[in-house]
C-alpha cells in the first residue's frame, strides 16, 4: 500500500485495488439505522464473502461501495487514499461494479449494446459508432475470458444464467476490477452455480471479488475470508487461516441468526402422518397458455392437485411458471385445455370468481400484486377478506368493523407483525412483516381450499422462513392444498409432498414420493431440459 | 391512535396550503386590474358570504358542485378518470326538462318525479359508455369522457336552437319548465329548494358507503394498486360500471336541480362549467364528503363573490374562470410542496434526536 502516490483514477484501474471501507455508517431517511460502524476492507486477488440474513445490511454495505448509496458517516480509502463516490459511474471509474442479483440489464436489446451502453466512447464513435467492431471485439474478449457469448442475441431470450454471464463480462470488459456479486446463485440452477464458482476461482487472479449472501454452502466452494453481519454490525470475522482450518457452516449460522438455530437442516416436517392423498381438488388438463408476445409458454401441461398436500414445481424462472400460475388464476386465458377446481369447471370463470371459489395466491411481486401500499395495514387485510368471504357484510352491505378490526388484531398478535399500529400505511412494513401479512390473510380465510405461493420465502430471514414454514404445514393439516412455485430448491425440497419439474412448458418430471432423497445432479439435469 | 390523528392532520395540511395560494392568486389578479387587493378581498367575502341572501346564493351555487363532485369522488377514488361530467350534466338538463315540459299536463308531482328520474338517468346512462368502451374494449375513459362533452354540448346547443327552441322569446334556450316540474322553494323569498336538501343527506350516505362498505374498501384498494386489486378478488369491470353509474347519476341529479329548481329553462352555458370545476374540488377536498362540501361551498362563495365585485368594480367576469382553471394546479403544488416540508421537517427532527 503507498500512501504517498500522488492518486489518479487511471492508474487505480491499471492496477489491482485494496479497498478499506472505514467506521461506515448509514442512517436512512426513514430512521432506520442500516449499518453502524462497519468496517471492511478487501485485498487483492481473493473473495471476500459477507454473510448475513436479510436485512442485516449487506446490500446497503455495498451499494456504499458501489457508490450508489453515500453513507452517513465513515470513508472509504482505496489503496490507502480517501475517495467518495457521488454516483455508480464515479465507482466504475475507480473500477468497481456490481453484479445485481435481478440482473441490470435492457431486456429487449442486444447484449452489445447493454455493454456500448456503459461503455466510455471518444466523440467520434458517440456521433457514429461502428458496432460491429466492438461486438467483434466483446466475443474474441468473453472466449478469452472463458465465457462464450454471442454479442447480438437479445438480452430477453437468454435464461438467468447467460444474462448473470453477460453482467459479468460486461464489468469486465470496461476494466472493473472489484466485482461485487450480490446473491449470485439466487436465479441459478446448481449446475450453473458450480460452473460461476469455476469461473469465480479462474478471475480471482486479476480481480477482488466481493461474494453477497445468505446461503451457506456457497462459503466453502470459494471463500478466502468471511464477514458476517447481523443487524448493522459486523459480528464475527474470518482471516484465510480460520477458513484454512474449516468452519462449521453451524457456526456461520449461529453467528448469522443470533441464537441457536433449531435443527434447520431437519426435514421439518418430520414424522407427520403420510396422509394417502387420493381425493384430487384442482385438475389441470392439457393446458396451452401463451405470453403477453403471443409465443406460446405453457405448451400442454397436466398436473393434478390433491386436498392437504403441498406440490412444489421446480424449474429455472422464465420456463412457463408465470403463465401457468397466471392461467391457473384466471388473468391470462387459455388457448387449449380445461381446469378443474372442486369439481367444477373453471375454465371459463373471471379472477376473482375463482378467488371467490377458494383459490389464493401469494405473489412473488408482494408490493405490485399483494398490497395497496399506501392504505393502511388493517384496510389492505379487510379488502381481501369482505370480496372473498360474505360473513363480514350485515344484511344492508355495512361492514362490521369492530369484528373486523379484532380479527386483525389477533392475527398481527399471532403471525408476530411488527407494527405499532394497524392502522398505519402498509409501505412501513419489511419484507419479512409484509408476507407474513399476506400470508395471514390468505390462511385466515375459511373458504380457501387451494394456495399458489410464488417465491414463498424470498428475501427473508431464517426465523420468519420457521415460521412461515411451520404455518404452512399446519394449514396443510387442516385440508388446504399449496402450490409452491420457487428457485429454492431446498424450500421445495423441504416442504412439497410431491415435487414437479418445469422446463420449457412442460413438466419433465414428477417425483411422486421420497422428495427427501432426490438426487440433485439427476434433478438440476431435468430443469436443465438436459434429461426428459 | 394518536398516530391516526396525525395523519388525518396531514391530509387537511395541503387544503389549507392551496386556499392560501388561492386567495393570494386571487389578490394578485385584483392587483393586475388596479384594485386595491386587501379591500376587494373583503368585498369579495361580503358578497360571498356576508349576508342570509349572499350566503344562500353560495349554498344555491355549491349544490351542484357539491352533488357532481360527491358522485365523481367515487371514480377518481376507484382510478377511474371520469372527465365527463360536464356532458353528461347537459344531457341531463336537456332530458328533464324535456320530460318536464312534455309531461306538462299531469297533475303536480308526477311531471316532476318523472323528469327528476330521467335526468339522472340521462347523466348515468351517458357516463356509461365511457364506461362500457373501457370493460369491453379497454378504451381509455379519459379520451372518451373529454370528447363526448362535446357531443353533448352541442346536441344539445341543436336542440335549443331548433326542435326545442322556445317559440315566445326566440333565444337559444328551451320554453320555461311548468309549473308542475318545478321543484318548490324551502323558503318563499330564498332560491334553496327541496331538492338541494338532498345534497346535504348525500354526505353521510357516501361517508359510510366509502368508509364502511366493501364496495368504498374495494374502491380505494384499486385507487392505490389496480394490478393487486385483481388478486384480491376485487371485480374491476363491475366497479367501473358501478363508479361511472354513480357519477353520472348524480350529475344528473345536480342537472335536474339546476334545471328545475334555479333556471328553469335550458339555455346555453346552463352548466356554468361546474363539470369541470368539480374534478378540481373532489382533489382540493381531499377525496372525502366533508372536504367536499366544505371546499364546494367556498369556492361557489367565491365565485358568486368575484362576479359581483367584477360587476361592480368593472373588471372582467371571467376572473372566476380563470380561478377555477388555476385550481388543479395550485393543489398539485400545495401537495408537493407539503410533502416536500413534511420530509425535511422529519429528517430534522431525527437530526436533533441523535
Amino acid at each position: 500500500m503507498n500512501t504517498n502516490s500522488i492518486f489518479s483514477p487511471d492508474m487505480s484501474v491499471s492496477s489491482l485495488l485494496f479497498i478499506e471501507m472505514r467506521d461506515i455508517t448509514k442512517i436512512y431517511p426513514n430512521g432506520v439505522y442500516a449499518l453502524v460502524d462497519v468496517n471492511f476492507d478487501l485485498k487483492p486477488c481473493e473473495v471476500h464473502c459477507l454473510l448475513g440474513e436479510n436485512g442485516a445490511g449487506k446490500s446497503t454495505l455495498m451499494k456504499i461501495l458501489a457508490g450508489v448509496l453515500k453513507p452517513t458517516k465513515g470513508e472509504i480509502l482505496i489503496n490507502g487514499v480517501p475517495a467518495e463516490f457521488d454516483s455508480p459511474l464515479d465507482a466504475q471509474k475507480y473500477g468497481i461494479g456490481m453484479v445485481h442479483q435481478l440482473f441490470n440489464l435492457i431486456d429487449d436489446v442486444s447484449v452489445i449494446d447493454n455493454v456500448l451502453l456503459l461503455t466510455p466512447l471518444s466523440k467520434r464513435e458517440k456521433l457514429w459508432l461502428i458496432k460491429d467492431k466492438f461486438a467483434l471485439d466483446f466475443r474474441k474478449f468473453a472466449e478469452e475470458m472463458g465465457l462464450p457469448i454471442d454479442p447480438f442475441i437479445k438480452v430477453r431470450f437468454l435464461p438467468a444464467g447467460l444474462k448473470q454471464r453477460v453482467e459479468i463480462l460486461r464489468l469486465l470488459y470496461l476494466g472493473t476490477k472489484v466485482l461485487i456479486f450480490d446473491e449470485p446463485t439466487s436465479m441459478l440452477t446448481p449446475l450453473e452455480s458450480k460452473e460461476l464458482f469455476k469461473f469465480i476461482r479462474n478471475v480471482k487472479s486479476q480481480s477482488s471479488i466481493v461474494w453477497v449472501t445468505h446461503r451457506l454452502n456457497e462459503v466453502n466452494e470459494i471463500c478466502d475470508r468471511i464477514t458476517i453481519l447481523r443487524g448493522g454490525k459486523v459480528v464475527k470475522y474470518y482471516t484465510e487461516e480460520d477458513i484454512r482450518n474449516g468452519v462449521e457452516l453451524a457456526e456461520l449460522a449461529y453467528y448469522m441468526v443470533g441464537d441457536a438455530v433449531v435443527s434447520y437442516s431437519d426435514k421439518i416436517k418430520g414424522d407427520a402422518l403420510q396422509n394417502t392423498f387420493d381425493k384430487p381438488i384442482l385438475k389441470i388438463d392439457n393446458v396451452v397458455v401463451k405470453d403477453d408476445y403471443n409465443n406460446i409458454k405453457v405448451k400442454g401441461i397436466n398436473l393434478t392437485l390433491y386436498k392437504g398436500e403441498i406440490l412444489g414445481i421446480a424449474g429455472v424462472s422464465g420456463n412457463g411458471q408465470k403463465e401457468l400460475v397466471e392461467a391457473i388464476l384466471g388473468c391470462r386465458s387459455l388457448e387449449k385445455g380445461s381446469i378443474i377446481f372442486n369439481g367444477i369447471d373453471i375454465t371459463l370463470k373471471s379472477i376473482s370468481e375463482r378467488l371467490k371459489m377458494g383459490l389464493a395466491y401469494i405473489p412473488a411481486d408482494r408490493l405490485e400484486r399483494g398490497v395497496a401500499d399506501g392504505i393502511s395495514i388493517a384496510e389492505n387485510i379487510y379488502a381481501y377478506w369482505v370480496n372473498t368471504i360474505n360473513r363480514f357484510n350485515n344484511s344492508i352491505g355495512i361492514l362490521n368493523k369492530k369484528c373486523l378490526y379484532d380479527k386483525v388484531i389477533n392475527l398481527i398478535k399471532e403471525y408476530n407483525i411488527k407494527t405499532i399500529d394497524p392502522s398505519l400505511p402498509v409501505r412501513i412494513l419489511s419484507g419479512g412483516n409484509l408476507q407474513k401479512l399476506l400470508i395471514a390473510r390468505v390462511l385466515q380465510n375459511p373458504c380457501v381450499k387451494v394456495v399458489i405461493a410464488e417465491e414463498l420465502t424470498a428475501g427473508l430471514d431464517i426465523k420468519t422462513m420457521q415460521f412461515i414454514h411451520r404455518k404452512i404445514i399446519e394449514s396443510c393439516k387442516q385440508g388446504i392444498s399449496f402450490i409452491l412455485i420457487s428457485s429454492e430448491l431446498d424450500e421445495l425440497l423441504k416442504l412439497s409432498d410431491r415435487l414437479a419439474v418445469i422446463y420449457d412448458g412442460k413438466i419433465t418430471k414428477i417425483y411422486n414420493n421420497n422428495v427427501d432423497n432426490i438426487d440433485l445432479m439427476e434433478l438440476s439435469e431435468y430443469m436443465m431440459g438436459i434429461k426428459y | 391512535m394518536r398516530s391516526e390523528a396525525i395523519v388525518k392532520f396531514i391530509k387537511i395540511l395541503p387544503i389549507i396550503f392551496g386556499f392560501s395560494l388561492l386567495l393570494l392568486l386571487i389578490m394578485v389578479l385584483f392587483l393586475l386590474s388596479g384594485l386595491n387587493p386587501i379591500t376587494s378581498c373583503q368585498l369579495l367575502f361580503y358578497y360571498g358570504f356576508g349576508t342570509t341572501t349572499y350566503l344562500s346564493e353560495a349554498f344555491l351555487r355549491s349544490i351542484p358542485i357539491l352533488f357532481i363532485s360527491l358522485g365523481l369522488m367515487f371514480p377518481f377514488m376507484a382510478g377511474i378518470w371520469n372527465i365527463g361530467a360536464e356532458g353528461q350534466f347537459y344531457v341531463a338538463a336537456i332530458v328533464s326538462a324535456a320530460i318536464a315540459i312534455y309531461s306538462a299536463w299531469m297533475p303536480f308531482p308526477i311531471p316532476l318525479i318523472l323528469s327528476i328520474i330521467g335526468g339522472c338517468l340521462g347523466g348515468a346512462v351517458y357516463a356509461l359508455i365511457p364506461a362500457y368502451l373501457r370493460v369491453t374494449r379497454n378504451v381509455n375513459e379519459i379520451f372518451t369522457s373529454l370528447m363526448l362533452n362535446y357531443i353533448a354540448i352541442y346536441s344539445v346547443s341543436y336542440l335549443i336552437l331548433g326542435p326545442l327552441r322556445n317559440p315566445t322569446t326566440n333565444f337559444a334556450e328551451t320554453p320555461p319548465i311548468p309549473g308542475s316540474a318545478i321543484i318548490p322553494r324551502i323558503f318563499p323569498n330564498l332560491r334553496l329548494n327541496f331538492l338541494s336538501i338532498l345534497a346535504f343527506i348525500l354526505i353521510p350516505i357516501t361517508l359510510i358507503i366509502i368508509n364502511n362498505t366493501s364496495f368504498g374498501l374495494s374502491l380505494k384498494f384499486m385507487g392505490q394498486n389496480p394490478i393487486a386489486a385483481e388478486f384480491i378478488a376485487i371485480d374491476k369491470k363491475r366497479i367501473i360500471i358501478t363508479t361511472m353509474f354513480i357519477s353520472g347519476f348524480l350529475t344528473g341529479l345536480a342537472a335536474a336541480h339546476e334545471v328545475l329548481g334555479v333556471v328553469h329553462a335550458v339555455r346555453q352555458g346552463i352548466s356554468s362549467n361546474y363539470g369541470y370545476i368539480s374534478i378540481g374540488i373532489v382533489y382540493f377536498g381531499g377525496m372525502n364528503p366533508i372536504g367536499i362540501f366544505l371546499i364546494s361551498l367556498l369556492a361557489a362563495g367565491i365565485i358568486n363573490g368575484t362576479r359581483l365585485v367584477s360587476f361592480f368594480t368593472g373588471i372582467p367576469i371571467g376572473l372566476s374562470d380563470m380561478l377555477f382553471g388555476a385550481l388543479p394546479l395550485l393543489i398539485f403544488i400545495s401537495n408537493k410542496a407539503v410533502e416536500k416540508i413534511l420530509n425535511s421537517i422529519l429528517i430534522h427532527r431525527k437530526r436533533w434526536m441523535e
